[in-house]
């Protein structure tokens, strides 16, 4: 078996912005700039993650890693993912729009796990099968196909993407795509991502010895029970992975997918033994 | 209520007493030892530990199950919590029915669920100074 291409993450940057007046690289949803917290979702998941950054917008600290347009003329996304092809042409591209706050780690393990890379592309669409180019993998192939409609004046990814038959993973999150555009739009995806809970996690048998306590209450920005343990299973090095448990907030077993609320008490319970 | 747990020893003798109605005309009754060996290591003691408000609650749901497929009158269960050594019992089922057959078949499946759903954890001491947390569902029982 001829093994996948390396995985590299991209995310997009260099937008004008013109309908929100500042830079959405660098609204804050989640205690960082937006362009911030892109780069560190891609480094958690591809070998390496850059920016893509344009004369409309680039980061303050040059050392950042960043790919700027490489191109005379800018067309959007297109130029952005093409400038990266370019820069890196044998590796595949996770491209993610800057303009996503919702994106998340579940996203982008979606994304991967369901990755084909024996097709161009591999993409996240909507529920009525809309595809998403700003969040989807670019096998290398794609580069040579990418160029021809470039040079023949086809600049927008949604259309090539149609047009070539990407390989498309429904996001069964839909709010994982959501893009913001507007003022109203950031201020309301400002709200829902920035809010705190505090919630209570009792720990059992193994997660309490490797924990180190039985109970602790915490504030979290994070939105889901999967979520939560992902955070807390690379904090303290859980050896236990969420599939291997159930999770039960106030008394009622739940699914993992479940959204946080502030008072939650949350259990996550290890493999039971009773009798 | 129809499940606790316990850190005292368990008084088995008693229980099924408590299980009181005209229309039973069986209870079978079942106790979880610990034995001496498991899975051919030497077991010197156990640990359990529990979540007695989550267990109460999928205990609940167990009897309503059972009740349903089997057709019982009540369902009780006892759990041990903390060290137990070798021969202490760790569990204890009572199932009241109208006939033994029912009440047989529903116990040995009320265990069955109970072994794999209740939020009770079990970590073996063994001989040789080792500990370790029992997972059920991977078959090292």
């Amino acid at each position: 078996m001829i093994s996948k291409p390396e995985l590299f993450g991209l995310a997009l940057c260099g937008g004008k912005s013109a309908r929100m007046k500042t830079p959405k690289a660098e609204i804050d949803y989640h205690g960082m700039p937006q362009w911030q917290h892109a780069l560190a979702l891609l480094s958690r998941h591809c070998a390496k993650a850059f920016l893509s950054v344009s004369p409309y917008w680039r980061p303050a600290d040059m050392h950042v890693p960043q790919i700027p347009d490489r191109f005379e003329q800018s067309f959007g996304p297109l130029t952005g993912i093409l400038s990266a092809m370019r820069t890196h042409p044998s590796v595949a591209w996770l491209v993610i729009g800057v303009d996503m706050p919702f994106m998340d780690d579940d996203a982008i393990r979606a994304l991967i796990h369901n990755r084909d890379a024996d097709r161009l592309v591999s993409a996240f669409c909507h529920v009525d099968k809309m595809v998403e180019p700003l969040c989807a993998i670019y096998e290398p192939s794609v580069l040579s196909t990418l160029l021809e409609f470039w040079a023949a004046g086809t600049h927008c990814p949604r259309s090539i993407l149609r047009t070539i038959g990407a390989h498309l993973i429904v996001a069964h999150n839909d709010r994982w795509l959501q893009n913001v555009n507007h003022i109203e739009e950031r201020e309301e995806a400002k709200l829902s991502c920035s809010a705190k809970k505090t919630v209570q996690i009792t720990y059992f048998a193994q997660l309490r010895e490797q924990r180190g306590c039985s109970s602790e209450i915490l504030e979290t920005a994070m939105r889901s029970l999967r979520e939560l343990y992902s955070e807390l299973q690379t904090k303290h090095e859980f050896s236990l992975k969420p599939e291997h448990m159930r999770v039960a907030v106030s008394d009622r077993f739940v699914d993992w997918n479940t959204q946080m609320q502030s008072g939650d008490h949350i259990v996550f319970v290890p493999p039971v033994a009773g009798g | 209520m129809q499940f606790s747990v316990s850190a005292e020893p368990l008084d088995c003798a008693t229980y099924g007493r408590l299980m009181i109605n005209a229309h039973a005309g069986a209870l079978v009754s079942f106790e979880g030892r610990v034995r001496s060996i498991n899975h051919g290591r030497d077991v010197v003691g156990l640990f359990y530990e529990a979540h007695e408000r989550l267990a109460q609650v999928e205990f609940s749901q167990i009897v309503e199950e059972t009740k349903n497929q089997f057709g019982i009158i009540d369902m009780r269960a006892v759990h041990r919590v903390g060290h137990l050594s070798v021969g202490e019992s760790g569990v204890w089922l009572g199932v009241l029915a109208e006939h033994r057959q029912e009440a047989f078949l529903a116990s040995a499946f009320a265990m069955r669920e109970l072994k794999s759903r209740l939020p009770i954890w079990k970590k073996e001491s063994y001989a040789d100074g080792t500990h370790r947390w029992v997972d059920e569902a991977c078959g090292c029982v």
